[in-house]
């Protein structure tokens, strides 16, 4: 019986290849089979067609006797949006799906250093921009349990991805909880890191003070590996900070804050008894508990969807149809290649958050939306640096629910925007953010639930998430 | 709340179709309608940010390694330079 | 109708760095298309902005030339617009947080010339317009290039303000190394924002801002002309329209450029990529140090201590080369008067039409020469024979003079028997010299050079002459 490579974690995948129990060329054999059987999820949008090549190479340092990296030979997915050197990159938009990448992001940079075989990129909503991974010219990506409801997103690949074993690990994008949320929705582990973690450079931005990249996978262990390869200050990213997480110090015993201004959300969720339940199991487990307060946490929403459409308004204007994006072909005159290419390139959920952005800049707007959002987002980091004077964690549920069905929001927007009421805020503030699955919903999908933390204190929850233990969902 | 979408048109360089405006328009009011409570908060300005030393930034020193084909994506290229319609100023 | 003319003025300079201003390409002009270009200056998708810690310094040490205070707070900004040469669709510029504010310069007239601050930016890459069948060639090559722009108040009345003004910032600028200037090359661009209002009236008028003038003289041409155009309007009881207009230097008149249909709105936000810079006082005092003395408060101290007059003055600081070789020699043999008439008048000829020049002749070699000739050692002549061959053999003066056999060998003995012998034989000398003796001194001092071969100090047989005759 060939070996079950989905099931054994990153380390020890990694191990059994540099101990030549097995070859690098056979894991990436399986992973793409997996793939290839699972073509109708839409997670992949292309497996890379020099994984063989590159499992070889790793075999041969092998046999040569050669140290290889932590990943060696690992399978890593990688979100449309982050850039690898001579491969294809689309931010799953028709505006660039012929676009080839002249460079590679810094992560990638780091994975290939720790020989990782760079194995796919995966579907997502078009510039990230979405919480369902139904914005996209590859068809809707489906939820890994069931095909009817949505992967989330906008990291729904990358969740889909691993949650059906098709690699070992996935790299998303978070902005306000594109890799939390997908996760949730597939039972697996995504995080958000705190924001200047991990390098943004070669990845595409969507609103840059907030997007921050982190790993997906299927236990918090490998997560935890992972984000330790991905951390680290670049000379390329000058909003990167020297986040050695793994020194962070971890304690016996925990506090967990549950924040008042949120619980009157989540009491009326559907799945509250699920929440309870999660509460109590960890009081029994020696976790205290405190109610801590931040007082304009339900603001953050509205901050978010004044700031992010805003930077991405600006983010998203070097898309002209003059350098690498596609040209409508009707482009006569200069204007015509502007507007006719982006018009023409750009899906409407991308060109309404660019006139949502370039309504909150505008003059007369400014003041009011813009600079008023940006204190918020300050006064905000203030609340949660308080709150976390007396606890280690927040505790909420990553979602409001399980997934909903494929086509549910598509058509109203601030419903779909909604979905991102407990993720928001870690982004707005900066804190890192991690999401594990806990427990099934009324359709018996998976949800996820949310420890956040002040910055740099990813040991800290990986920790909380380990004593906690959780549940597994592998398929 | 009026939102003027040509003005927004003109600054996104973006074009929607007349169809679609409706729509458009009206789930743009009801997201601004949201988002428009933070106007109505009473929030002190914000400080200034946490700022890099003037030391700590770049050398100003050439690295070839890091140049790569930047035209390799173009749409419409001659002589190594891009190409857009004839520019008239 | 008497009207006051207002001018305020928004000078770009390209800074003296090796790299670009966010990415390490190559900040040099004349390369070949999109050469030195990278992810960053082409605006690519990920890439992102790190900033170049010399540009900032220069920015300062521009700020420091004119009194500026510096920021301790500087913040990037994003202006954002369309246009095929701005790579990104955005201007990485400073709005509210420029890295100097205020500061001025005081003109000859004693009139103070206000700035309103001084920011750093990245100037756009280059357009090249074909035709309607090729279309316009982009190049980023000066795209992300660092240009400071200096903003002046609304302090200028005339052409000649603006036209001395300008020429100081150009020659502090060049002086300190900030920047080369080039107008014509693009090295240095100067926008004129203008208006008129009645004579003594408190509110402004509606201004006109004035685009590609490429030398200190399109300015001076382009106001006169901008001043004329919007009098004849007002006076035919007319309105100004607020607008971009664009010098024609060749017709001698401005255009309007084409309106936009819709007012231009630039969305400034903090550019969220470049964190805030924090710049100390110890980081301010140790580009101070850096800073060379100015050309004014040279030439300041060549009239008033080395008692030059102003023309010269202003010659000998037309460069800092000049100025310092000229200053290092005054430090060599302490007699300003004879070096500064030894530069304008025997070493700048040698470098004439020559830009960027380097004098052929070393500051020791030429200050030996001239205390040979103060000291009567040889004569000016002489001297400047001798600097030529310093010149053209690289020896050292004092070695050459004996090589060539230069040095006035002829005794005070000698050249006074030469006399006596004279003043015997030809009494009309005598004679005429007692009646105008100036006269006669070049006759004298002729018939000795001729019997000594020339080898006789002249200012020494004049001073014999007087005694002899």
């Amino acid at each position: 019986m060939e070996t079950r490579f989905d099931k054994l974690s990153v380390r020890e995948l990694a191990d059994g290849i540099k101990k030549q129990k097995y070859k690098c060329e056979e894991v990436v054999r399986f992973f793409a089979k997996r793939c290839e059987e699972s073509v109708k999820f839409n997670a992949i949008i292309e497996v890379f067609d020099d994984i063989f090549e590159k499992a070889r190479l790793i075999d041969e340092k092998i046999s040569r006797g050669e140290k290889l990296g932590k990943l060696a030979g690992v399978p890593v997915a990688i979100k449309d949006n982050i850039l690898c050197k001579g491969k294809k990159m689309s931010c799953a938009s028709k505006f660039m799906k012929d676009f080839v990448s002249p460079y590679s992001a810094t992560i990638v940079k780091k994975l290939e250093s720790e020989d990782a075989v760079i194995f796919a990129r995966t579907n997502m909503d078009e510039f990230a921009m979405g919480g369902s991974t139904e914005n996209t010219i590859y068809g809707p990506c489906k939820n890994a349990f069931d095909e009817k409801r949505v992967a989330g997103g906008s990291s729904g690949g990358s969740a889909v991805a691993v949650a059906l074993g098709l690699c070992p690990v996935a790299i998303g994008t978070d902005t306000g909880g594109s890799i939390r949320q997908p996760s949730s929705f597939n039972g697996v582990v995504g995080i958000k890191p705190t924001y200047g973690t991990v390098s943004r450079y070669g990845i595409v931005a969507f609103a840059s003070s907030t997007d921050q990249a982190g790993p997906i996978t299927k236990t918090v262990e490998d997560n935890e590996f992972v984000l330790s390869i991905l951390a680290g200050k670049d000379e390329h990213d000058m909003t990167t900070i020297d986040n050695d997480f793994s020194k962070a110090m971890v304690k016996k015993k925990y506090t967990v804050g549950l924040c008042k201004e949120l619980v009157e959300k989540i009491k009326v969720l559907k799945e509250y008894p699920q929440f309870e339940k999660a509460v109590e199991k960890m009081k029994q487990e020696g976790f205290d508990y405190v109610e801590v307060s931040v007082p304009h946490i339900l603001n953050s929403l509205a901050c978010y969807y004044i700031l992010t459409p805003a930077e991405a308004a600006s983010n998203l204007a070097r898309f002209d149809g003059v350098k690498y994006t596609s040209r409508s072909e009707s482009a006569r005159t200069l204007e015509d290649v502007y507007v006719k290419s982006r018009s023409e390139g750009f899906g409407k959920e991308v060109q309404r958050r660019i006139m949502l952005g370039n309504f909150v800049l505008s003059s007369g707007y400014f003041d009011a939306y813009y600079k008023k959002a940006k204190s918020l987002q300050q006064l905000l980091k203030k609340e949660f640096a308080k709150a976390f004077e007396k606890c280690d964690c927040i505790l909420t549920p990553t979602t409001p629910g399980e997934a909903f069905e494929i086509g549910g929001k598509i058509k109203d927007p601030l419903a779909m925007y909604l979905e991102d009421l407990f993720t928001v805020p870690a982004s707005i503030a900066g804190i890192p953010a991690l999401s594990v699955p806990y427990a099934k919903g009324e359709h018996g999908l998976p949800l996820g639930l949310q420890f956040m933390g002040k910055e740099r204190s990813e040991k800290v929850l990986y920790d909380i998430a380990k004593k906690f233990g959780g549940e597994s969902y592998g398929i | 709340m009026k939102v003027d979408l040509e003005h927004l048109e003109y600054l996104s360089k973006l074009k929607l179709p007349e169809s679609e405006k409706e729509k458009f328009e009206a789930d743009f009011v009801k997201i601004l309608d949201f988002v428009d409570e933070i106007t109505k908060l009473d929030l002190p300005e914000e400080d200034k940010k946490k700022a890099t030393p003037l030391s700590e930034l770049r050398e100003d020193e050439v690295k070839e390694g890091e140049f790569c084909d930047t035209l390799s994506n173009a749409p419409k290229q001659k002589d190594g330079c891009f190409v857009t319609p004839l520019v008239v100023e | 109708m008497e009207f006051d003319v207002v001018i305020g003025l928004e000078i770009h300079a390209e800074l003296k760095t090796k790299t670009k201003v966010f990415c390490s390409c190559k900040n040099e002009f004349g390369a070949k298309p999109n050469a030195n270009t990278c992810p960053v200056c082409t605006g690519m998708p990920g890439a992102l902005p790190i900033i170049n810690k010399h540009a900032v310094e220069l920015c300062i040490k521009a700020g420091l030339c004119f009194g500026c205070t510096i920021s301790e707070y500087a913040v990037m900004e994003r202006k954002n617009y369309f246009y095929p040469d701005l790579a990104k669709a955005y201007q990485i510029s400073q709005m509210v947080h420029p890295i100097c504010v205020g500061g001025g310069i005081k003109l000859r007239s004693g009139k103070f010339m206000r700035l309103n601050r001084i920011h750093l930016e990245e100037d756009a890459g280059k357009l090249t317009h074909i035709s309607r069948a090729v279309g316009t060639l982009v190049d980023y090559n000066r795209g992300g290039t660092p240009l400071i722009e200096i903003v002046t108040e609304p302090d200028f009345s005339t052409a000649e303000e603006v036209d001395e003004f300008l020429k100081r910032v150009r020659e502090s600028l060049v002086y300190s190394g900030i920047a080369d200037c080039k107008m014509e090359e693009g090295g240095m661009r100067c926008d004129v924002n203008l208006s008129l209002k009645p004579k003594g009236s408190k509110a402004l008028g509606t201004r006109t801002e004035m685009k590609n003038l490429n030398s200190f003289k399109s300015v001076s041409r382009a106001i006169e002309y901008e001043i004329k155009r919007q009098k004849e309007i007002l006076e035919d009881g007319g309105t100004i329209i607020q607008e971009t207009r664009k010098w024609d230097d060749a017709k001698g008149k401005n255009l309007s450029m084409r309106t936009k249909e819709q007012a231009q709105d630039y969305r400034y936000f903090p550019d969220p990529d470049i964190l805030p810079i924090a710049i100390s006082k110890s980081d301010v005092a140790k580009i101070k140090a850096t800073m060379p003395t100015l050309p004014q408060e040279r030439r300041d101290r060549y009239v008033k201590v080395f008692g030059l007059p102003e023309y010269d003055a202003a010659i000998l600081t037309s460069s800092k080369y000049v100025s310092d070789y000229f200053e290092k020699c005054t430090r060599i043999f302490d007699s300003p008067k004879k070096i500064s008439n030894w530069i304008m008048v025997d070493l700048l000829k040698l470098v004439k039409e020559q830009e960027d020049f380097v004098f052929p002749i070393a500051e020791e070699d030429l200050c030996e020469i001239i205390k040979m000739v103060e000291e009567r050692v040889i004569n000016k002549t002489v001297g400047l024979q001798l600097m030529d061959a310093v010149i053209k053999s690289g020896k050292k003066p004092s070695a050459l003079a004996k090589e060539m056999n230069l040095i006035a060998t002829i005794s005070e003995e000698q050249i006074l028997s030469l006399l006596q012998k004279l003043k015997a034989e030809n009494a009309k000398v005598s004679e005429d010299y007692k009646k105008q003796p100036q006269k006669v001194v070049g006759f004298i001092v002729g018939y000795v050079m001729k019997n000594t071969a020339g080898k006789a100090n002249a200012e020494l047989v004049k001073s014999l002459i007087e005694k002899v005759f």
